[in-house]
């Protein structure tokens, strides 16, 4: 299959096999900041946004994807300016092997678009589908909040 | 693998015949055919086009379209009936992105047994919406129950009369992220004196779910007074099979807990929302 696909808002054609799910189109194709972990939509290292959802990129068929906005985690901030979630996962020091931060980074930015001051519950449930083996988790809240009050212009 | 072909429809028209290709299934939003795997799948029918993602409430009834994600069903029912069974069924359902994904038609086709959807539509008493093959109206338990009504056929939406309901949902599971090994949803509805309606139902169990009608008969229309409901629970008869890692009697047991709780809600024991999920 040949199809169109915009990611972090630039127009990209990909050649791929019809089984092939949005994960696997999109690290061959060098968007490798899309992590494969589980492949069963439980970790959240793939995560990613589609037309503004958080959605596992390994449950989804790249075919369905085609036409639609595909936002990674490069997609939010980079290197010299950093969204302040991305800022506040370095500050706190929630990243440690690193290979979950992507995910964890977009639930942030998902759950702080929705919500601008979430309670540590919601903060928990947004986290949900998101998995990581080095920190514990207590980083990574941390820098959620953080995050939200240097949003919030508070901190 | 087979060479799998997408279509693309843009109504149900063009959608319907594709049904009768064999091995060609619908796609909502891929989860359930990503878990379960492409080997008889020929052709796969992207839904995404038809217009299946309505949400419609009006005095009488909710109706859901089936291409509506977990996620915008919650996000719908808390504007129109907060404190709804499905908003606490389905807010706990799998993970904030997959509930981006699941959508109520993918669930409603394959009704597994662990899923959260399953036992609120039971206890409200929902119809299933269909086309093609075998379109029609089903009542949810005929259709989750009658696998030769969901071939060749588009679920098109779910529909169930708006009633307020005091209501309790328990999800049994050992983390938050599980699949539950059985769900309970009690559904009641009280004047000051007395019990008007209750829905008793258990999901997980044999035969995949269960509505406990003895139970109910023994509350509706009865004085709204506190029960014994520990006692009552023991006499619910319900069957569990042993599932990983977890007893049949463990299951039953925890099951006697969860259905005492959520009866102890119905007698006003414990005001409405209190300890479920």
């Amino acid at each position: 299959m040949k199809k169109t696909f915009t990611v972090n808002g630039e127009e990209h054609t990909f050649i791929f096999e019809p089984h092939e799910t949005l994960l696997s189109v999109l690290r061959k194709n060098g968007f490798t900041e899309v992590k494969s972990g589980c492949g069963e939509g439980e970790c959240g290292a793939c995560l990613l946004l589609l037309d503004g959802r958080l959605v596992n990129s390994c449950q989804v068929f790249a075919a369905t994807a085609a036409g639609k906005k595909i936002t990674t985690v490069k997609g939010i901030g980079t290197i010299h300016d950093p969204h302040p979630v991305q800022e506040a996962f370095c500050d706190t020091g929630a990243v440690q092997c690193g290979f979950c931060t992507p995910g964890m980074v977009l639930a942030a930015f998902y759950l702080l678009g929705r919500n601008p001051d979430p309670s540590e519950e919601e903060i928990k449930t947004a986290l949900d589908g998101n998995l990581c083996r080095c920190t514990g988790y207590t980083k990574i809240i941390e820098a959620v909040r953080l995050a939200s009050k240097r949003m919030s212009g508070d901190g | 693998m087979a060479e799998l072909t997408w279509y693309e429809p843009e109504t149900l028209e063009e959608a319907l015949p594709l049904l009768e290709r064999e091995g060609v299934y619908p796609h909502g939003g891929g989860t359930f055919l990503l878990m379960g795997g492409l080997k008889k799948v020929k052709g796969l029918i992207d839904l995404d086009r038809l217009p299946l993602r309505r949400f419609q409430a009006t005095k009488s009834f909710v109706e859901l379209g089936s291409s509506l994600t977990y996620a915008e069903v919650t996000e719908n029912i808390e504007k129109t009936d907060p404190g709804h069974v499905l908003l606490k069924a389905l807010s706990c359902a799998a993970s904030t992105p997959l509930r981006n994904r699941i959508t109520v038609g993918g669930t409603v086709s394959s009704f597994p047994a662990w899923s959260d959807l399953l036992g609120p539509l039971v206890a409200l008493e929902a119809e299933v919406v269909t086309a093609g093959a075998n379109g029609g109206i089903f009542p949810i338990d005929r259709y989750a129950k009658e696998p030769a009504l969901r071939r060749k056929t588009l679920v098109t939406a779910v529909r169930f009369a708006r009633r307020v309901w005091d209501s309790y949902y328990h999800r049994e599971v050992r983390t938050r992220f599980d699949y539950p090994a059985f769900t309970v949803t009690v559904l009641s509805r009280r004047s000051e004196e007395m019990i008007e309606d209750v829905r008793i139902v258990v999901t997980g169990c044999s035969g995949k779910f269960a509505r406990l009608m003895p139970l109910e008969n023994l509350f509706r229309g009865k004085p709204a007074k506190p029960a014994d409901g520990r006692e009552i629970s023991k006499r619910a008869d319900v069957r569990f099979p042993a599932k990983k890692g977890l007893d049949a009697d463990y299951l039953a047991h925890c099951f006697r807990v969860a259905l005492h709780r959520g009866l102890a809600q119905v007698t006003g024991e414990t005001p409405a929302g209190e300890g479920d999920v």
